[in-house]
């Protein structure tokens, strides 16, 4: 074999790994673009939120103010609201969020209240229209509602992993010595549209390699997911939470005065098992066997520890660490985190919509060099393939 | 070249500069959910809700309204079977004594009474299993707890908890 026909072999197999490339992303980039588009808003969803719904935010009455305990809190919720039930509390990361009380009120509705987490007020309701809610519902299943089993627009999205990765792992095949590009970045204005959309996604494609590996598997573990629990499996490290045993119900005259112990409190006996715990996220026990569950961030902050506590005796019934999980429960619940970025604060949400737009201009830019390079170079790939045997016939004439 | 042939590869050009953006007709997908997104958006934020029919039973000293969504026919949980939603709304003064609300189709066990009712104690929620050989003639079993330690029990015939579920079990 002569050194040309590698050469024309090498060359040949580069280009039908192009044509994978584009033809992964064409025929879905608008999808694509726009799962990328409505994924990447989500990311500070809450923050567009804070911006214009002013009930959402803390407001602290004055400069040097101190933050109330839960107990108080839920007392001042009480005396606004009378008979309303507490069902959760959800604590956002940063300070300058009001508290979410998920309440049961006494006319059967539920809803969430804000909290003012310095003066117990009760500053507004989560409306019906939650743009947080919109965007993640529109990202992740195109707002095709659940029934028992997971959203038809779940699997069309989380399917959508599949080209992502692919583009990937193709795009670094047919991209030769990529990583000299990092040293020698190279973009050119000015020399021709197709140049500069080529320089473009090279250039994009390049510096996001770690977030679209981290978007396509975290993505293919949510397609994983609703397959491995729709056929009537359990997750991996799935248990059941502890529960009250009966004969450890006490008996009395109504809930509030049998389910002596506080928020407060159970938030305390959380911490005799994991120190310095933050509670983010409170449950609350609506009939005699839940225990309260709390919820806080440790060290390793994808993944929550959770402590299930006795609303009668303060006891900690079980708890939820990192060492409690099997490795691969650790993998496989970090995948939420990872895939949303909303574990560290605004910061890493910033990160995650610079390049989660980024992304989408990736397959924007994409769709541009098809449409002004590689609809040719399919074209010739294939009618290369189809001149090849009469080439062949041709010799054996001779 | 004729006018239809002419009209064919007109069509075919556009389709060839065009196709590749079809993928944006997935949007529509979202589109025709709306609708459906915004009532469920209501019914989980504000609780509203249309459709529902309620039986009035009676449990020891309680009064319970049983509720079903009327048209809504039992749902596969996966690794679970045949289920059935209900909600219950205990009476104004039963709410802050009564400790747990259970119910199962057919007779439960002396120490699980079925499924637990959760959420908000003034309309909680249950999904009640069918169970392996549900029939048109089992009855349902509401089991109700006092914060006292007393127990109740009470049934009501499917057909008057859920006319619904006793259809869809006749059409299978």
């Amino acid at each position: 074999m002569t050194v040309g026909s590698a050469n024309v072999r090498k060359k040949s197999r580069s280009a039908l790994w192009l044509a994978i490339h584009g033809w992964l992303g064409l025929p879905i980039w608008a999808f694509l673009f726009f799962i990328c588009l409505t994924g990447s808003v989500a990311t500070v969803s809450e923050e567009i939120i804070w911006l214009f719904e002013p009930a959402a935010r803390s407001n602290p009455p004055s400069a040097d103010a101190t933050r109330l305990g839960y107990d108080d809190l839920m007392k001042r919720v009480e005396s606004q609201e009378p008979g309303t039930v507490v069902m959760f509390i959800t604590v956002p990361v940063k300070d300058i969020y009001a508290i979410q009380f998920y309440v049961g009120r006494p006319d059967g509705t539920e809803l969430t209240v804000y909290v003012n987490p310095y003066t117990g007020v009760i500053q507004g309701e989560k409306s019906t229209f939650d743009l947080r809610e919109l965007l993640r519902e529109l990202h992740g299943w195109l707002l095709i509602p659940f029934t028992a089993k997971y959203s038809l627009g779940w699997y069309i999205v989380s399917a959508m992993s599949i080209p992502l990765m692919g583009s990937l792992i193709t795009g670094l095949v047919v991209y030769k010595k990529f990583w000299r590009a990092f040293l020698r970045p190279r973009l050119r204005v000015g020399a021709g549209w197709r140049i500069f959309w080529g320089d473009f996604h090279r250039l994009v494609g390049l510096w996001s390699i770690p977030f679209i590996a981290i978007m396509s598997v975290t993505a293919m573990w949510f397609l994983i997911e609703a397959v491995i629990e729709d056929s009537g499996h359990k997750l991996p490290g799935e248990v059941e939470h502890p529960h009250v045993a009966r004969r450890h119900v006490p008996t009395g005259a109504t809930r509030q005065t049998t389910q002596a112990i506080s928020v407060d409190q159970a938030i305390e006996a959380a911490r005799r098992s994991f120190p310095n715990l933050t509670a983010a996220f409170i449950e609350l026990p609506t009939d005699a066997y839940h225990p309260i569950e709390i919820y806080g961030r440790g060290a390793y902050p994808l993944v929550f520890q959770i402590a299930y506590v006795s609303p009668y005796s303060g006891k900690v019934l079980g708890v939820r660490g990192l060492g409690d999980r099997p490795a691969l429960a650790l993998v496989t619940e970090s995948m939420r985190p990872l895939h949303t970025g909303d574990f560290a604060g605004l910061w890493l949400k910033l990160i995650y919509l610079f390049f989660g737009l980024l992304l989408s201009t990736l397959v924007f830019s994409g769709m541009m060099v098809w449409t002004k390079r590689s609809v040719r170079a399919t074209a010739q790939v294939i009618s290369e393939r189809r001149r090849r045997p009469v080439a062949a016939e041709l010799g054996a004439a001779e | 070249m004729s006018g239809p042939e002419l009209a064919a590869s007109g069509i075919r050009r556009i389709w060839r500069r065009w196709w590749f953006h079809l993928g944006a007709l997935m949007v529509i997908l979202p589109a025709v959910y709306l609708k459906s997104y915004i009532d469920l958006q209501a019914m989980f934020i504000q609780s509203r809700e249309e459709g529902l029919r309620a039986t009035e039973i009676v449990v020891g000293p309680w009064i319970l309204q049983l509720q079903e969504r009327a048209e809504e026919e039992p749902f596969w949980h996966p690794g679970e079977g045949w289920e059935k939603q209900f909600r219950v709304i205990p009476c104004a003064a039963c709410v802050d004594r009564i400790r747990a609300i259970f119910i199962s189709l057919k007779r439960p066990g002396s120490t699980e009474y079925g499924e637990v009712f959760g959420g908000n104690p003034y309309r909680s929620f249950a999904d009640m299993k069918l169970g392996r050989n549900p029939t048109t003639d089992d009855k349902v079993w509401i089991t109700v707890e006092g914060w006292d330690g007393s127990l109740y029990q009470a049934t009501l015939p499917l057909e008057q908890a859920s006319p619904v579920t006793v259809q869809w079990l006749n059409s299978r």
